[in-house]
């Protein structure tokens, strides 16, 4: 894919920093870059392991090793790191990356040289925070589960217990309502409960360019799930969710690619979680020619990403396999 | 009714980006560098992996080495996701087949086990009325004796082997310059009906 304007980038080819670079989901990310713009496109990872112990440090450019991004010395290491390596772009996708970035944001006054791919402000901030998701989905007259902390009203026999800040089913389990008052006191305000949605789990890829009219969602049945990611799906068309992505991606004001949960079915769904990137399955709906992570690369390096999609005939099965790679 | 006769890598599909991004996992894995760019410039002027690497100034053992871990890496099919399908191509696919023409894959892949998922993940396989793999040895020898088997009137393919296997076989044979090797480097050794996309070629 040809690139544009190559004067626009600090080391004249564009630099981009991917975070966790150890997950699925920055390995999938740095392969659709890779697929698409070859090595015209210089990628930077950062991850708390060495070089050796993550994969995708044998497709990026560079590996660096950081601290945890919840750490205090996160911050100032990855002010260093986008001086050092002249980053161009940041895709943060770690709940503690998504915060640092929000706070560089902040600290330029929106005049930092440095492009966020996290959509929006906005999105970002909220998707680490579930309770104000909740809220703001709530807000908005967007469909979501009731969301309250642990000590308020109660929502029947059973509910969900999860972090508010949590990525991926991480910590997240079934209580009843007797359980959770006998866990109460020992429940902070990092702690929210859901009620209970019955129905099929489905997570919608959406991409959204408002400055050329241009969005595209598909929908994945997650057949099967394991630790939080899924392995199987149904890769499909489905107008209603697609509606509903358009809508969040309008009401706040989304540029780039995002994906989110939703549980029930059709007439009924009900938004449970909402990521300010593309997720650890997006490279699923890649597999069935929709490719919203190149999409998001080739948005910001204004080329045209309309030939990354293409229309689904029939909902298409695909399953993932692990494989292994030797690091040296 | 026209049969025409394709090769995959470069000719359908992108090859650059999976060769140099398993070519930068192995200089990765073996402590080494090299300039990738150059790398693939060299081998569309007609080299090796291995030559264009010692070109560069790579001491022999080490290009050696990674040379091996290269070929042992690039079909596996963690790095066929690094395939994609070229611009215009199935479009040309399509007006073929709308037409009435058979179309027949005759490519060479030394893991032949995974070259009808990959077809079908890209959403090629159900284009071929035929799909033939050769494996390694004389790749133009066994090319063409699929091109006479097919009955084949075109066979349209990125590289001077394509060309022999067509001359051999005694078919036409159109290049492209989207793959393996550059226009420069086709015309003086092929000098026969180069284009630069498939989407250019007359059938």
């Amino acid at each position: 894919m040809e690139l544009m304007q190559k004067h626009r980038f600090k080391s004249g080819s564009p630099t981009v920093l991917i975070g966790g670079a150890g997950t699925g989901t920055a390995y999938g990310i740095m392969t659709a870059i890779r697929r698409v713009f070859s090595q015209n496109v210089r990628i930077v990872g950062i991850d708390v392991n060495p070089p050796e112990m993550v994969t995708a440090s044998l497709i990026c450019d560079t590996l660096v090793q950081v601290p945890y991004a919840n750490s205090p010395e996160f911050g100032g290491c990855l002010s260093g790191i986008i001086e050092d390596q002249k980053i161009d772009a940041f895709l943060p996708l770690l709940p503690g990356e998504i915060q640092a970035s929000l706070a560089l944001a902040q600290s330029s006054r929106g005049e930092s040289p440095l492009e966020f791919l996290t959509g929006s402000q906005e999105l970002a901030r909220l998707s680490i925070d579930k309770l104000s998701m909740a809220q703001w989905l709530d807000a908005n007259n967007l469909p979501t589960p009731r969301t309250t902390n642990p000590g308020e009203s109660p929502m029947g026999e059973a509910l969900f217990l999860k972090p508010r800040a949590g990525t991926g089913s991480h910590g997240a389990r079934k209580v009843t309502t007797a359980e959770l008052e006998r866990l109460l006191p020992s429940l902070g305000p990092e702690w929210i409960v859901q009620e209970i949605c019955g129905g099929q789990e489905v997570t919608v890829d959406a991409f959204h360019d408002p400055s050329n009219h241009f969005f595209r969602a598909v929908a994945r049945d997650r057949l099967e799930v394991k630790s939080g990611v899924s392995t199987k799906c149904r890769v499909r068309e489905d107008a209603e969710l697609e509606a509903l992505a358009h809508q969040l991606a309008t009401k706040l004001e989304v540029a780039g690619a995002f994906c989110f949960q939703v549980l029930g079915g059709p007439g009924d769904w009900r938004i449970i979680d909402v990521n300010s990137r593309p997720g650890a399955g997006t490279a699923i709906s890649a597999a069935c020619g929709n490719d919203f992570a190149a999409a998001l690369i080739a948005r910001w390096l204004q080329s045209d990403y309309t030939t990354l999609f293409e229309r689904l005939a029939v909902p298409t099965i695909v399953t993932r396999q692990y494989t292994e790679f030797r690091m040296n | 009714m026209a049969i025409i006769a394709l090769d995959l890598d470069g000719t359908l599909l992108t090859c650059e980006p999976r060769q140099s991004t398993v070519l930068r996992a192995a200089c990765v894995r073996n402590g080494a560098s090299i300039g990738l760019a150059e790398v693939w410039q060299l081998k569309r002027s007609g080299k090796s992996t291995l030559d264009a690497m010692q070109t560069l100034g790579m001491p022999a053992p080490s290009a050696s080495r990674i040379s091996s871990d290269w070929m042992a890496m690039i079909e596996q099919p963690q790095w066929l996701a690094l395939d994609s399908v070229l611009p215009g191509v199935r479009q040309w696919m399509d007006a073929v087949k709308g037409s009435g023409g058979k179309l027949q894959l005759i490519t060479a892949r030394r893991r032949p086990e995974f070259l009808r998922p990959q077809l079908r993940n890209l959403g090629l396989e159900s284009l071929f009325s035929w799909i033939h793999c050769v494996s390694e040895g004389s790749i133009s020898k066994a090319k063409a004796n699929c091109l006479q088997l097919t009955g084949a009137q075109l066979f349209i393919g990125d590289t001077e082997s394509d060309a022999l296997a067509a001359r051999t076989a005694g078919i036409s044979f159109a290049a492209v310059t989207t793959g393996q090797r550059s226009e420069k480097f086709l015309r003086e050794v092929v000098g026969e009906r180069i284009h630069t996309s498939l989407a250019n070629v007359d059938w």
